[in-house]
C-alpha cells in the first residue's frame, strides 16, 4: 500500500502516465477508423516505417536528441503512406499486401542500418534501439507536451470533420457520388495514423504502436451498434490501459511501460469480446441455449394441444414420448424431455395426474396466443 | 412536343482490360421518365450508370447531364458493396443522404432530419429506424439505401437493380414511390433485372447488349423482335418477356 501512494505521489509517475494516458486516448480514437475500413494492418506499417528514419536521421546528424530523430521517423513514416495509396492507386495488389510489403522492406532496412550503425566507433546502438520496444519511463514534460498537443489537434480535426470520416468509412461509393473524395479522406487518416505513431514511438516502440491503434477500436465495438459510442469508448479503453499500464509497470519493478500497456489493453479486449452483451461469446451462448429451450417447450406444448383436440391424454411415462410421437431413441432424449415437461408443469402450463400428462388452462392459453402471433406476423 | 433532355449520352464507349463492355451507346434520356434499363448478364448495364456518374473511365464518348450542381443526381448501387457489421443504425444511414447538400464540416440541422424522417416514412422503415442495419430483411435493407437517395432530393435518380431479391411488399412500396417521383417530374433509371414486369412498372425503356439495341417509350419499342435481338435466345419464349406490343 505505501509503495503505491509513493508511485502515485510521484512526478515522473505523473508525467509518464499522462503521457501513457493522452497517447492511449488519441490512437484508440484514430484507430477505430482504421478497425472500421478493414485496414488494421496500416497503423502497424507506419509504425515500422518509422524505424529507417531514425537510423538515417541518425547517421547524417550524429545525434540522439528526440527532436531530430522523430523528424526523420516522420518523413519515412509520411514515405510509406504516400507508398501505400500509390500502389493502392496505381497497382492491382491488394491492400493487405502492399502494407505487408512495406512493412517488411522499411523495418528490414531500418534494421540493416542500425546494425551498421553498431560498427561505427562512438556510436551508441543501444541509445536508438529504445525506439523498438519503446522505454516510456524517459518520457520528459516537453514530450508530454507535444503529446497533449498532438491529442488536441488530431481530436478537433476527427471532431470537425466527423461526417466526412463516418461517411467514408462506411460507403466510400456513395461518398465518390455525392462529391466527397474518399481518397483524400483517406490519405488524410493515414497522415493522423503517422502523427500518432511517431508521437507513440517513445512510449511504446514501434513493434507495439498498432495494438495500440487497433485493440481499443475491437474492444470498443463489441459494447455498441453506434459509432459515435464505439470511438468515445475506444478513447476511454485507450486512456485507460495507457494508466493502468503504467500504474503496474511502476509498481513492479522488472515489467517494461510499453510492453504493459499493451497487455492492459489486451484484456480490456479479451473481456469485450468475452463477455459483452449482444455480440460477446458468453451472452450468445446462454442465449443459444434459451432459444433451444424454449423451441423444445413450445413444440411439446403444441403437441399437447392437438392431442388435446382430440380428446386424448397422454398416459404414464413410458408412453409419454409415443403419444407425443416425438422421436425419441435414446434413454438421454427421453430424460431430456421428460425434464422439459417437468419445466413446464413447474410453469403452470401441464400437470400431471395419475401418471397422465396434459395442458392447463394456463396451457391452453398460451398455445392459442402463441398460434394466433404465427398468423399475425408468419412464421419466421 | 420535344421534352427536354435530361440526359445525353453520345458514342459512349467503356472497355475494361481491353474487352468492350459498352460499345458507341448514343442514348437520350428525356425528363420526367421512369426508364427501365434490361439486357442480358453482362450487357453493360450496371457500367452504362456507373459511367455516367463518371465512376468509371471512359474509353470514347461523351455524356451531358442536364443538372444544377453534384446534388441533381442520386445513384443507388447494387447491395453487395456495404459491411453490414458497421456501428451504424439505419436512422443515420438515412440522413447521410443529406451530407451532401450540408457541406463540409456544419452539422445536419432540424430541417435535414425532418427531411430524413419523411424519407423513412415513405418507405415504410419508422419502426426499425433504430436499428443496426445487419438485424433488417434483405428487402429492408434494399428499402434504407432508397430511403437515402430519397433524402438527397435529387431530381435525376440511378438506380441498379433495386429490386433484385426483395419480398413483394418492398417491391410494392418501391415501385410506388417511383411511380410518385416520376409524377413529379424527376427521371428515374432503373437497371431491371426482370423483363416480365418491364411493361407494367415503366414508361421508357432501353433494350442493352453492349450497344443499345432499342431506346424509347415502351409501346414503341419493347416489341418481340427487339427482344429477341437483345437476348438472342436467352429468354425461353417471348411470353416470358410479358410483352403485348407487335
Amino acid at each position: 500500500m505505501n509503495n503505491l501512494m509513493y508511485v502515485l505521489t510521484d512526478y515522473t509517475f505523473h508525467i509518464v502516465a499522462l503521457g501513457a494516458t493522452l497517447l492511449g486516448m488519441m490512437s484508440g480514437v484514430i484507430g477505430s477508423f482504421a478497425v472500421l475500413k478493414k485496414q488494421s494492418l496500416i497503423g502497424d506499417a507506419i509504425a515500422h516505417a518509422a524505424l529507417p528514419g531514425i537510423a538515417i536521421t541518425f547517421l547524417l546528424t550524429q545525434t540522439k536528441s528526440n527532436e531530430f530523430l522523430l523528424v526523420g521517423a516522420l518523413v519515412t513514416g509520411l514515405l510509406a503512406t504516400v507508398c501505400m495509396h500509390t500502389m493502392k492507386t496505381y497497382s492491382k495488389i491488394e491492400v493487405e499486401s502492399a502494407m505487408s510489403l512495406i512493412l517488411s522492406t522499411f523495418f528490414g532496412l531500418g534494421l540493416v542500418l542500425l546494425t551498421y550503425i553498431q560498427t561505427i566507433p562512438n556510436a551508441h546502438q543501444a541509445g536508438l534501439d529504445r525506439f523498438i520496444f519503446g522505454q516510456a519511463a524517459t518520457l520528459l514534460q516537453s514530450d508530454v507536451l507535444l503529446i497533449a498537443i498532438m491529442a488536441i489537434v488530431s481530436m478537433s480535426v476527427i471532431i470537425l470533420c466527423w461526417k466526412e470520416l463516418k461517411l467514408v468509412t462506411f460507403d466510400t461509393i456513395f461518398a465518390q457520388s455525392i462529391g466527397i473524395s474518399p481518397k483524400t479522406i483517406s490519405l488524410f487518416l493515414s497522415v493522423l495514423i503517422v502523427l500518432v505513431s511517431i508521437v507513440g514511438l517513445q512510449t511504446v516502440g514501434v513493434i507495439l504502436m498498432s495494438a495500440l491503434l487497433v485493440a481499443p477500436g475491437v474492444a470498443a465495438r463489441q459494447w455498441t451498434h453506434k459509432l459515435e459510442t464505439m470511438v468515445i469508448l475506444a478513447g476511454i479503453f485507450g486512456g485507460v490501459s495507457g494508466g493502468i499500464g503504467t500504474l503496474v509497470s511502476s509498481l513492479m519493478t522488472k515489467i517494461p511501460t510499453g510492453p504493459s500497456i499493451v497487455l492492459s489493453m489486451g484484456i480490456i479486449v479479451l473481456i469485450s469480446i468475452v463477455f459483452a452483451p449482444s455480440r460477446g461469446v458468453v451472452w450468445r451462448l446462454h442465449h443459444s441455449r434459451i432459444q433451444q429451450r424454449r423451441l423444445a417447450q413450445e413444440h411439446i406444448l403444441g403437441l399437447l394441444y392437438e392431442l388435446l383436440c382430440q380428446q386424448q391424454r397422454v398416459f404414464n411415462r413410458h408412453n409419454v414420448a409415443s403419444m407425443l410421437q416425438m422421436k425419441v431413441t435414446t434413454q438421454a432424449q427421453l430424460y431430456d424431455m421428460l425434464r422439459e415437461l417437468e419445466r413446464l408443469r413447474k410453469q403452470g402450463f401441464v400437470y400431471c395426474e395419475n401418471d397422465q400428462w396434459t395442458l392447463t388452462k394456463r396451457g391452453v392459453e398460451y398455445v392459442e396466443t402463441l398460434y394466433s402471433k404465427e398468423e399475425q406476423y408468419g412464421t419466421p | 412536343m420535344k421534352q427536354t433532355q435530361a440526359i445525353e449520352v453520345s458514342n459512349l464507349s467503356v472497355a475494361y482490360n481491353a474487352q468492350p463492355v459498352l460499345w458507341t451507346v448514343d442514348l437520350n434520356v428525356p425528363q420526367g421518365v421512369l426508364m427501365a434499363i434490361v439486357g442480358p448478364n453482362g450487357a453493360g448495364k450496371s457500367t452504362l450508370l456507373k459511367a455516367m456518374l463518371q465512376l468509371v473511365p471512359r474509353v470514347s464518348g461523351s455524356v451531358r447531364i442536364n443538372k444544377r450542381d453534384k446534388q441533381h443526381v442520386s445513384y443507388v448501387p447494387q447491395r453487395g458493396n456495404v459491411d453490414w457489421d458497421f456501428p451504424i443504425t439505419v436512422k443515420d444511414v438515412v440522413l447521410m443522404g443529406r451530407y451532401g447538400h450540408i457541406g463540409w464540416i456544419k452539422r445536419p440541422t432540424q430541417a435535414d432530419k425532418t427531411v430524413a424522417l419523411q424519407a423513412l416514412t415513405q418507405l415504410e422503415l419508422t419502426n426499425v429506424a433504430d436499428r443496426q442495419i445487419s438485424e433488417l430483411s434483405g428487402g429492408q435493407q434494399q428499402r434504407v439505401f432508397l430511403a437515402r437517395a430519397l433524402a438527397q432530393q435529387a431530381e435525376i435518380y440511378f438506380l441498379d437493380e433495386p429490386l433484385q431479391g426483395v419480398d413483394a411488399k418492398t417491391e410494392q412500396i418501391v415501385m410506388k414511390l417511383l411511380r410518385k417521383l416520376r409524377d413529379e417530374g424527376k427521371t428515374i433509371l432503373v437497371v431491371h433485372h426482370d423483363v416480365s414486369t418491364v411493361a407494367r412498372y415503366f414508361d421508357w425503356v432501353t433494350l442493352l447488349r453492349k450497344r443499345v439495341i432499342a431506346s424509347g417509350p415502351v409501346e414503341q419499342v419493347f416489341t418481340n423482335e427487339k427482344l429477341q435481338e437483345t437476348y438472342q435466345g436467352q429468354l425461353h419464349t417471348a411470353s416470358d418477356a410479358g410483352c403485348v406490343y407487335e
